[in-house]
């Protein structure tokens, strides 16, 4: 599938073009032939698994862009049968523990011991010495707490044979001792001028054309576009390839409604609605949007996040954008605690019609 | 096999005492005119109905009705249609009831059901005899229920003209199905004819169900007075108000049995002075969700004459203790749903926002036993302070326009599950470098737009995961229909779209398909598929597919 967020990522480290000193720090790394476990994280859309698989592209060859895919079986105590995937390649492979549920312990520790016991032969790069294989687990921030403490031994025990690059999002649900036991390498989210520069190559090998010539505006508009999808290198390019799938030439001059994600429009409307009729009635009615984004698995957290955002969008008192902050860090919290989010999303949007109501 | 006979032998008065004709049957004579014409309809072949359904709470003598209906009825079909040999058949029972039997060997437990209704085909003409069954077999192993609606889908369409009629007494129940059920409400929950057979069968034309109240207190009395008539000797010591006060107790709850079990052990409580007078063994009235709900949320009229503040306390009591615990979290979720209806939404949002805050906390702690039911007090505390915003005319303009709701989660949880399997199976089958949010946030909505400018496919694309449909909560219980459930990954209620095709294609070529992502367009088998999809016959006969295109839904 040629999108073109999978035919322009960059392949090894010499193709990345951003965060320059971060590069670096990977060259260095893959050179030195070994490195330590390594704990990647930033938001979405940073670049984090390109900067990974062109750092083993560094190491291993082009080889490790061989993919396939395996589905594992793994029968619980309770003889239950689970599959979750595993990706792999000669040198490395990749698994994601929130397709284990509840057992991601037990699995994750199986699966290291099995790949640790088998030893890496290489016998095409034996000069560099690579003893070992890299286990990718992805989320990492959704391993269960247990899954954790049993990781950091396991780390320890098997580090002849395994380097694991644990990817998230954010590190505060990581345990400290993982966190001291692995190499952190943040992944800031790009500028708006590293994405729209990322672009602009895009749109010349793509020889896109423009309805202006100049380059300013050219700039400009794909700034825009950069803008538009919160540094978040992945959305900008899928939303530029839809901008550039409408039109023969692209309009600059164009609005960019478009780009506005489904989920985040019911948002943005359920926010001004909110907003103009502050009643038990509305309560009623947003219920129906809850549970309409959760019904497809837009995370409560999300929510919560985006309609923050958007309803801090439509007040200037400081005092009501003091106490929307409040409740959604409360509601926050008892989202994590509670079980069912719908009665914290709720509680967040009656709660915020009061301090609309009367200040905080 | 018991007959109304045999019943003599106990000395409980429920068997002594039991009905041996229509006349003497402690039920409303306009529903036993209604049984009684189903069932003739039934005997005499005259009506398409093949199966009869009663429900009813326990007690409400269904059960007795079509047995006694049965033994009068069915000599005179026997005598109408039999041409020879009337004697032979005349000791046949009149009724044959359904008795699970675990201990059966060779006999699957499961289709145990459906070989009763093989070998009872034969009851008609002159062994006519009518089915009862009350007995279910073990209708919680899902497969066990699935077979028996198989079993009952079988008889309704099966070829033969003449089958016997098919009776099935169902005493409608809510229980608790345990924390490991919570995700669903169906059968596990509350036992009734729709969780029982499901929505399909139950509007099948060849069913007929008809419904049964808790006995009103002029028929109980009547049934009652008959007994104590009988006994007379034991009750003529008894003060006339003092059997009536409890008599007046023990009819209230509608339920025959238990009234003449509390009539047989309050007489020998009478009749050993050393005991206490006026014990009452009545059963609980067990509530269920949605009296609960409109407990909490209108407060109960029982203890009307109470101060507001009393009569709210008693009424959160009575809730807290007959409502079955284990179901709480439901009866929060309930609450949440429905708080808003309470004088149609007319009163201030500080009261709202209270009550929902404390659900909130309540969830967050629902670890706790103890704390369980703060949302259920603070609802109804904070709502009888609620007053009107805007006067609208009388006090009595209120007139529950909204009706009492059963909560969304659990259908939002079988949307989520369908979203999630889809975009889950995307992942596995076409994009596994992309975290599951990512695809299904971002993905999910730009994919669509692209694809469908940039290729002509078969289908179209449409939004990862299914569209975005509001989730409504329903005024009934949910129902579990067949299908469901199903380890597919196309479930029947999407629309087909290119996405599924795809992967559907992946997954079928996955294992000889070498994937090399390296130069992802020439070799990536996706983009080919434009001339194989209409070559590829069989692709194109899949049977899922194949149902989906005759459903219209192609």
């Amino acid at each position: 599938m040629s999108l073109w967020v999978d035919r322009y990522r960059p392949k090894s480290l010499s193709q990345l073009t951003y965060h320059d000193s971060i590069t670096q720090n990977l060259a260095a790394l893959s050179k030195s032939g070994d490195f330590p476990h390594l704990l990647v994280y930033g938001p979405s859309g940073a670049g984090k698994k390109t900067r990974i698989y062109s750092t083993l592209n560094e190491i291993f060859g082009a080889q490790v862009e061989k993919l396939k895919i395996d589905v594992k079986t793994f029968t619980t105590s309770s003889n239950r049968k689970l599959e979750f995937n595993v990706l792999s390649s000669n040198h490395h492979l990749e698994i994601t523990p929130s397709d284990m549920g509840n057992n991601d312990r037990v699995v994750i520790q199986d699966l290291l011991k099995d790949v640790a016991s088998t030893e890496q032969v290489d016998f095409q790069n034996s000069q560099k010495k690579h003893r070992f294989k890299i286990v990718i687990i992805n989320e990492a921030d959704s391993l269960s707490r247990d899954a954790q403490a049993a990781l950091r031994r396991t780390m320890e025990k098997y580090s002849t044979n395994i380097r694991l690059v644990l990817v998230c999002n954010t590190i505060s649900n990581i345990i400290a001792p993982i966190k001291s036991r692995t190499l952190l390498v943040r992944i800031p989210s790009p500028s708006v001028h590293d994405i729209s520069q990322v672009l602009l190559k895009v749109s010349k090998k793509e020889g896109l054309k423009y309805s202006t010539n100049n380059e300013d505006e050219i700039v400009r508009f794909l700034d825009n576009v950069a803008q538009h999808a919160n540094r978040n290198l992945r959305r900008a390019l899928l939303s530029f390839e839809t901008l550039a799938m409408q039109q023969e030439t692209i309009q600059t001059g164009n609005n960019l409604d478009i780009l506005n994600l489904d989920w985040e429009i019911i948002i943005k409307n359920m926010s001004r609605q909110i907003k103009t009729n502050r009643n038990v009635a509305t309560l009623a009615k947003v219920r129906v949007i809850f549970y309409e984004l959760l019904a497809h698995c837009i995370p409560a957290r999300t929510i919560l996040k985006t309609l923050l955002f958007e309803l801090l969008g439509l007040f200037d008192d400081t005092s009501i954008i003091e106490g929307l902050v409040e409740l959604a860090s409360v509601f926050d919290e008892r989202l994590s605690l509670g079980l069912k989010s719908i009665f914290h999303l709720e509680g967040f949007v009656a709660k915020a019609m009061v301090v609309m109501e009367h200040g905080s | 096999m018991p007959k109304s006979g045999d019943h003599a032998t106990s000395n409980q008065w429920i068997d002594q005492y039991h009905p041996n004709t229509s006349r003497e049957l402690s039920i409303n004579p306009q529903k036993l005119t209604q049984v009684r014409k189903s069932l003739e309809g039934m005997l005499s072949g005259t009506t398409q109905t093949r199966l009869l359904i009663l429900t009813g709470p326990a007690g409400s003598s269904k059960s007795t009705t079509v047995k006694v209906l049965a033994d009068e009825l069915v000599p005179k079909y026997r005598n109408a249609s039999g041409t020879y040999g009337l004697s032979i058949a005349q000791d046949e029972n009149c009724w044959i009831e359904y008795l699970d039997n675990n201990s059966v060997m060779g006999t699957h437990q499961s289709d145990q059901f459906e070989e009763f209704l093989n070998d009872s085909k034969y009851k008609v003409g002159n062994n006519l005899g009518v089915l009862v069954i009350e007995d279910l077999p073990n209708i919680f192993h899902e497969q066990t229920l699935l077979n028996f609606r198989n079993a009952i889908r079988q008889w309704l369409h099966t070829e033969d003209t003449r089958l016997p009629p098919l009776v099935l007494c169902l005493t409608e129940i809510e229980y608790n199905g345990g924390e490991a059920k919570q995700y669903s409400y169906n059968v596990e929950n509350s036992l009734s004819a729709d969780t029982l057979l499901g929505k399909a069968l139950l509007g099948h034309p060849c069913v007929e169900n008809i419904k049964f109240n808790a006995i009103a207190n002029k028929f109980i009395r009547k049934t009652i007075s008959e007994v104590i008539r009988k006994e007379r000797e034991v009750f003529r010591m008894i003060p006339q108000g003092t059997l009536n006060s409890f008599l007046d107790d023990i009819v209230k709850i509608g339920d025959i049995r238990s009234a003449l079990f509390n009539l047989q052990m309050w007489k020998q409580e009478l009749l050993d002075p050393s005991k206490m007078l006026g014990l009452s063994y009545q059963r609980e009235n067990q509530v269920n969700l949605f009296h609960a709900i409109g407990k909490v949320i209108y407060s109960s009229s029982e203890f009307e004459k109470l101060g507001d503040e009393e009569s709210d306390y008693y009424s959160i009591e009575k809730v807290l203790s007959t409502f079955n615990s284990n179901n709480f979290s439901l009866l929060n979720l309930s609450i949440l749903e429905n708080y808003h209806i309470y004088k149609d939404s007319n009163y201030s949002l500080q009261v709202a926002s209270n009550i929902v805050n404390d659900l909130s906390i309540g969830d967050t702690m629902s670890t706790f036993e103890a704390a369980r039911d703060i949302g259920i007090r603070s609802t109804r505390n904070h709502l009888r302070k609620a007053q009107p915003l805007t006067p609208t005319g009388g006090s009595k303009s209120y007139t529950q326009k909204q009706k009492i709701k059963f909560p969304r989660q659990f259908k939002m949880i079988r949307q989520y599950n369908k979203t999630y399997k889809q975009v889950r199976s995307y992942q596995r089958y076409i994009d596994q470098r992309s975290s599951f949010d990512d695809l299904n946030l971002i993905d999910g909505y730009y994919l669509p737009i692209i694809y469908n400018k940039k290729y002509k496919k078969r289908y179209t694309y449409n939004r990862l995961g299914g569209r975005f449909l509001e989730v409504y909560a329903d005024e009934s219980l949910p129902v579990v229909e067949e299908g469901e459930g199903e380890e597919n990954v196309v479930s029947t209620s999407y629309d087909l779209d290119q996405f599924q095709v795809d992967i559907m294609k992946k997954a079928s070529g996955e294992n000889d398909a070498d994937e090399d992502y390296e130069d992802g367009e020439l070799s990536d088998p996706i983009d080919e598929s434009d001339e194989e999809l209409d070559s590829d016959d069989g692709f194109l006969s899949d049977p899922e597919l194949d149902v989906l295109i005759s459903q219209g839904r192609v």
